[in-house]
């Protein structure tokens, strides 16, 4: 398979599978709480594990959202590692190395070593 | 603290989503300015689509990666720079007061425009495809080609100026991220512009790197606490049914039927954005 149909796949088994969960947790919590949204409730995580971590924990709605959205948000992530992988296995050094900066950087951002506030 | 309707947020999500396919503009910088129009909170709203821009640039991309419009390899060059820019910007946000930020959207918005119009007009009376390529860009080595259907034939190009186009996708990473938008027409321009991409090319990759750039900002606002579940999984869910129904409508509407449109939504944005931040000096 070449990357360019590698990477078609990725995306787009990504955003279906995310909104199908997201879609089941907002029907659950319009059923559940109603259609209002309180703004003071805060969802803070220091990164995204901690985010997944606590999916155990949460409520049937919190939790299809949850897994939805970081199925989501991960989604380029595991491109960016799929085309590591591809370039690697292809001898493409200089596009290794690109694409390896670009998951390091993203590697940070997602442990939440970037956050500062 | 403000209570708000999920279905009002999934309405206009679905027209923010709509109207930004049609006119190209993106989903989250129509959504953005509608949603503080019924007094959404700035950065909420910049925070939450953020997360939606991911959804519509993987809708949106997946097609065109798979029939190689999209250049993979120009993107992951690019992506460097941007994801950089992305963090910079989200971070940027967090410190900024709101005030400062509505400035900020509707300046770039008018500065984005305002290139684009330059370029656009330059590029019509300057062809610079006979320009040596420099030493670089040869090295990078991210020419490709694509199958054009309009005109029936492939297109063969090359890449130039890598080495300036990569560092201006900084500012483009700083904009998307500060702005909780994709920047994809700006992103497009410098494509355009600088690195000599065709239009098409240069449209469809930046439309790939868009996500890479919503991930690397996204994740600086989850830390903050600016992200609701429900709140981000209704804009997603609603920008990307919106962006594909416009992309089905898009070939039923005149061109300039879409150049009014694009117009009068570009206007709303900036009155809107302008009129906020002078509204909340008064607060």
């Amino acid at each position: 398979m070449d990357l360019e149909t590698l990477l078609s796949l990725i995306l787009i088994i990504g955003v279906i599978l995310s909104l199908i969960f997201i879609v089941a947790g907002l029907a659950i919590y319009i059923y559940s709480e109603g259609p209002k949204i309180d703004l003071g409730i805060e969802f803070r995580y220091p990164n995204l594990i901690s985010w997944a971590e606590d999916v155990y924990i949460m409520n049937i709605y919190q939790k299809l959202l949850s897994i939805g959205l970081l199925i989501l948000i991960l989604t380029p992530y595991i491109r960016a590692i799929t085309s590591f992988i591809w370039f690697l296995y292809h001898k493409d050094t200089k596009f290794t190395l690109f694409t390896l900066f670009v998951i390091i950087a993203l590697t940070f951002s997602i442990l939440g070593l970037l956050r500062v506030f | 603290m403000e209570i708000l309707s999920l279905y009002t947020i999934l309405v206009i999500a679905f027209f923010a989503g709509l109207l930004g396919s049609l006119t190209g503009l993106g989903g989250a910088s129509i959504m953005t300015p509608m949603l503080v129009g019924i007094g959404f909170p700035l950065k909420h709203s910049i925070a939450n689509a953020m997360i939606s821009v991911i959804a519509t640039s993987a809708g949106s991309s997946a097609a065109y990666v798979r029939d190689r419009i999209t250049n993979p390899r120009a993107a992951m060059y690019l992506e460097m720079f941007t994801i950089i820019g992305g963090i910079v910007g989200a971070i940027i946000t967090l410190v900024t007061p709101s005030t400062a930020l509505y400035f900020f959207f509707a300046s770039f918005l008018i500065t984005m425009n305002l290139y684009s119009f330059y370029e656009k007009r330059r590029r019509e009376y300057h062809i610079s495809s006979s320009e040596e390529l420099d030493r670089f860009s040869r090295w990078l080595g991210i020419h490709g080609e694509y199958y054009d259907q309009s005109e029936m034939r492939t297109i063969r190009y090359v890449v130039k100026r890598a080495h300036i186009g990569g560092p201006m996708m900084i500012i483009a990473g700083v904009a998307a991220g500060s702005l909780g938008i994709g920047a994809g027409a700006f992103k497009t321009t410098i494509q355009e512009s600088i690195l000599d991409l065709p239009t098409k090319v240069a449209s469809t990759t930046s439309n790939f790197i868009i996500g890479m750039t919503g991930l690397a900002a996204s994740t600086v606002y989850i830390s903050s606490g600016y992200v609701n579940p429900v709140i981000a999984g209704a804009m997603a869910l609603g920008t990307t049914l919106g962006g594909l129904v416009g992309s089905r409508l898009l070939p039923r509407i005149s061109i300039g039927g879409v150049r009014f449109l694009s117009m009068a939504i570009t206007i709303y944005v900036i009155v809107q954005m302008m009129y906020k931040g002078v509204a909340s000096l008064w607060i």
